[in-house]
């Protein structure tokens, strides 16, 4: 065990940022844990990440690092920790305190977890922006991540009306 | 899991909560456990909508409900109902039908927003509201001088939603009351599920409350049932059942293979798909083909046929009395009591009603006169089958024949109430009268009273055929071969022209048939002459071993019907051999009595005239050259 725990593997982001990471810690993400089991001979060639820049790269990594040796979700066990996982929007302290970034961040964090396939780094960040939309008003929701209303007059109006129904439970 | 798709860094826009993909925005509302942050969520922008609909949509099954082609909602379900009003609004769902389940509690808002929905669906097929027994209870207590307040709101929305939905080519709406053990997910039977639908046109009721059932079943597990008041108890398995929908039989029965039905826009493939996969036998697909029908037809009316149960007949009134519905049956078998119903009765007014239908006990004949006589310039056909113990002890005050009922085709009445019927009848009572039909009671032989039956028609006949007097009793009263009343250009001898008689059993009509051929001379058959009848079936509702002895006692009794062209029996299959093997003399005998007698049918099955299956018809010229026997295999 000691040996693969020791190799270093080369990554290199978008922005042409490379990082020389840990095997074990880069094998948080799915995606690359294959990546590696399908290449056989060792390489010196960096692997490519496309859809990830530095800097979240760095922030991708930092999770990773933190929880490296935790027992990665398997694919079996996917179905009942998604069950489970739904009712449950509490997030460990240090994750929380990981992901207070700001809102391009945490975006970003989500998209790199999804393509680089981290569950439980997608998880945490899925649940954060779910806690910040809770008990929220449309018209909150909109000024916190900045979204037009893409609604025309009638259907606005249509809306308000529901929603005053939807208020008076 | 990987996704290419997802915007780079390099991108000039920042990443917002807007440019996550579907299904990563999926995965953070579905963190919502709330249904409430969920609803808001679909008023924030378009793709939240989508998305958080679907999200709910899923929660509760819904797509596969609404692909279903029915919904079916509990009342622990007004976020679903909101957002379906919601859906709707942004999708139409042009094709769905939509099944309700609603409680007291919230009743009246939420049938503010089931008006809502199908007032904004541009079609609405089949609406079927379903209410619980105890919160209509509540207003149905006899305590109550004056209806609450907010049951008249409730009739007034109730109302509304029926207009909207007729308005948007509904034909299939049905109201109903549920018993209580039904709110409580306890699957009531499948028989008394159906009860309140008797006719067998569309065997709805029974199907949809199976999926409700179902729905029920896969609800309870994501929402605890409510616990339920105790307070009423007095709940009896009766069914209220107002329902309307399509009128033409054949259209309905016409179903062969399932409608499918598929929103154009598939790629959306949470609430915008409506994919309606019904099965064949299911009352949706059989009104929607009819509604089809009818509208390729460019005439789509709504034709609609009403059930009522007495303590509803209250709050039914006023949408009975507002909506164009043609067709009303009435069964007061399950009825709890007699005197709310009957009170109402004449309290029906329907400017449009055709066909009328009343079964059961319990019925005052004085009010179902009054009822008829309010009706009696749009009525065409009307049918009384009253149990024969619920005229007994009473005495006509009122006659129905005190006004003429000048489109009257067709007449079904029970024995017992047929003198009642044409009590101080005149010629010009029914000028249109084409079937008569001596329908049988539901319970017990009555072939005694089909004497009483045959003497009040056959003296309303002489009475009416003496204004029409043809010139012998054995000219054609129709041109032959003409036996739908529509063909015949000369309205006047367009009467009377078919007769149907039901039996209980073959035992009933061969019993019957020998009281007449044993003694001839006291027969008060003798003094009945029905020479109009040209078509003429008689019919058990059960056959037995004694239709054998039919023919034997046969001739006799078909002398009184001088102008019958078509004969229909009613009989097992060998019986229907055996006569196809009667010597020629036996036919001479009948055609002396019937000269113009062309075809006898021998139908297999009971009931109805059509309904049933035709083993044999045989031309009675061919009876008489003894060519029968072949012609008899071979259409079988």
């Amino acid at each position: 065990m000691a040996a693969p725990a020791t190799q270093q593997i080369k990554i290199r982001c978008n922005d042409e940022k490379e990082f020389t990471v840990d095997r074990d810690v880069l094998e948080r993400s799915v995606l690359i844990k294959n990546m590696l089991e399908d290449v056989t001979e060792q390489q010196d060639a960096p692997i490519p990440l496309p859809n990830v820049s530095g800097p979240v790269m760095a922030k991708v990594l930092e999770y990773c690092t933190h929880h490296r040796g935790e027992p990665l979700p398997s694919a079996d066990t996917e179905q009942s920790q998604d069950e489970t996982r739904k009712r449950t929007t509490d997030i460990s302290e240090w994750d929380q305190k990981f992901i207070t970034v700001d809102q391009e961040m945490l975006f970003e964090i989500i998209l790199a977890a999804n393509y680089l396939d981290i569950k439980s780094l997608l998880d945490v960040g899925c649940k954060t922006v779910a806690n910040m939309i809770k008990g929220k008003t449309p018209e909150e929701i909109r000024k916190l991540f900045n979204i037009v209303n893409d609604f025309t007059p009638e259907e606005e109006a249509q809306i308000k009306k529901e929603n005053e129904w939807a208020e008076d439970r | 899991m990987s996704d290419t798709q997802s915007s780079t860094p390099l991108d000039a826009t920042p990443t917002t909560l807007n440019s996550l993909p579907n299904e990563l925005l999926i995965k953070i509302l579905e963190y919502l456990d709330d249904d409430l942050d969920l609803y808001r969520q679909s008023s924030v922008c378009r793709s939240l909508h989508h998305s958080a609909l679907g999200v709910l949509f899923r929660r509760y099954d819904l797509e596969h409900k609404l692909a279903r082609g029915s919904l079916s909602l509990t009342r622990q379900s007004p976020f679903i109902l909101r957002c379906i009003t919601s859906a709707l609004f942004l999708n139409d769902f042009p094709k769905v039908s939509i099944q309700f389940d609603l409680d007291i509690t919230k009743m009246l808002s939420e049938l503010r927003m089931v008006k809502s929905i199908v007032s904004r669906s541009h079609r609405n097929e089949i609406l079927v509201l379903k209410f619980s027994k105890m919160a209509t209870m509540k207003w149905m207590a006899s305590d109550h001088e004056t209806p609450p307040r907010d049951f008249e709101e409730f009739t007034e929305l109730l109302q509304g939603v029926v207009d909207a939905a007729l308005e948007r080519g509904c034909c299939y709406l049905m109201v109903e009351s549920q018993s209580d053990s039904g709110y409580t997910h306890r699957p009531s039977t499948p028989s008394t599920s159906g009860a309140g639908i008797g006719n067998g046109i569309v065997a709805g009721p029974s199907t949809l409350s199976q999926t409700q059932r179902q729905v029920e079943g896969t609800q309870s597990t994501q929402v605890p049932p409510v616990p339920k008041k105790r307070r009423f108890t007095l709940f009896r398995q009766l069914r209220r059942t107002l329902s309307l929908k399509g009128k033409r039989k054949s259209v309905l029965e016409d179903s062969a293979t399932p409608v499918s039905i598929t929103n154009p826009s598939e790629e959306e493939p949470l609430s915008t798909r409506v994919q309606n996969s019904l099965d064949s036998d299911s009352p949706g697909s059989r009104v929607r083909r009819y509604s089809r029908a009818m509208q390729t037809k460019g005439t789509f009316n709504i034709l609609a046929e009403v059930l009522l149960e007495p303590t509803w007949l209250d709050w039914t009134l006023p949408i009975l009395n507002h909506s164009p519905i043609t067709t009303l049956k009435i069964d007061t078998h399950h009825f709890s009591s007699s005197s709310s119903w009957n009170l109402s009765l004449p309290k029906i007014q329907m400017g449009h009603l055709e066909s009328f239908e009343l079964l059961g006990p319990k019925i005052d004949l004085n009010r179902v006169a009054i009822f008829l006589r309010q009706h009696a310039t749009t009525l065409n056909k009307v049918i009384l089958k009253f149990d024969s113990h619920s005229s007994e002890s009473f005495i006509p005050t009122s006659n129905v024949m005190d006004v003429d009922f000048p489109k009257i085709t067709y007449l079904a009445l029970t024995p017992c109430c047929t003198p009642w019927f044409f009590n101080g009848a005149t010629e010009t009572s029914l000028p249109k009268l084409w079937t008569f039909e001596i329908a049988s009671p539901t319970g017990g032989h009555f072939f005694h009273q089909v004497d009483e039956s045959l003497k009040a028609i056959s003296s309303f006949a002489t009475l009416a055929l003496a204004a029409n007097s043809p010139s012998s009793p054995t000219d054609p009263i129709y041109p032959p071969g003409i036996y739908e009343p529509e063909a015949d250009s000369e309205p006047k001898r367009k009467w009377l022209g078919v007769l149907s008689i039901e039996f209980m059993s073959s035992l009933g009509i061969v019993s019957w048939l020998k009281t007449h051929t044993k003694d001839p001379s006291v027969s008060p058959l003798n003094l009945i002459k029905l020479p109009t009848i040209s078509e003429l079936s008689l019919f058990p509702t059960t056959l037995e071993s004694a239709d054998n002895e039919l023919f034997e006692h046969m001739p006799k009794f078909l002398g009184i019907f001088p102008g019958l062209q078509r004969l229909g029996v009613g009989v097992r299959e060998e019986v229907a051999k055996q006569a196809l093997e009667l010597e020629k003399g036996y036919w001479m005998g009948v055609k002396k009595g019937c000269p113009l007698l062309e075809v006898v049918r021998f139908l297999s099955k009971s009931g109805a005239v059509g309904a049933d299956e035709e083993l044999v018809t045989v031309l009675v010229e061919d009876l008489l050259n003894g060519k029968a026997e072949s012609l008899g295999s071979g259409s079988k």
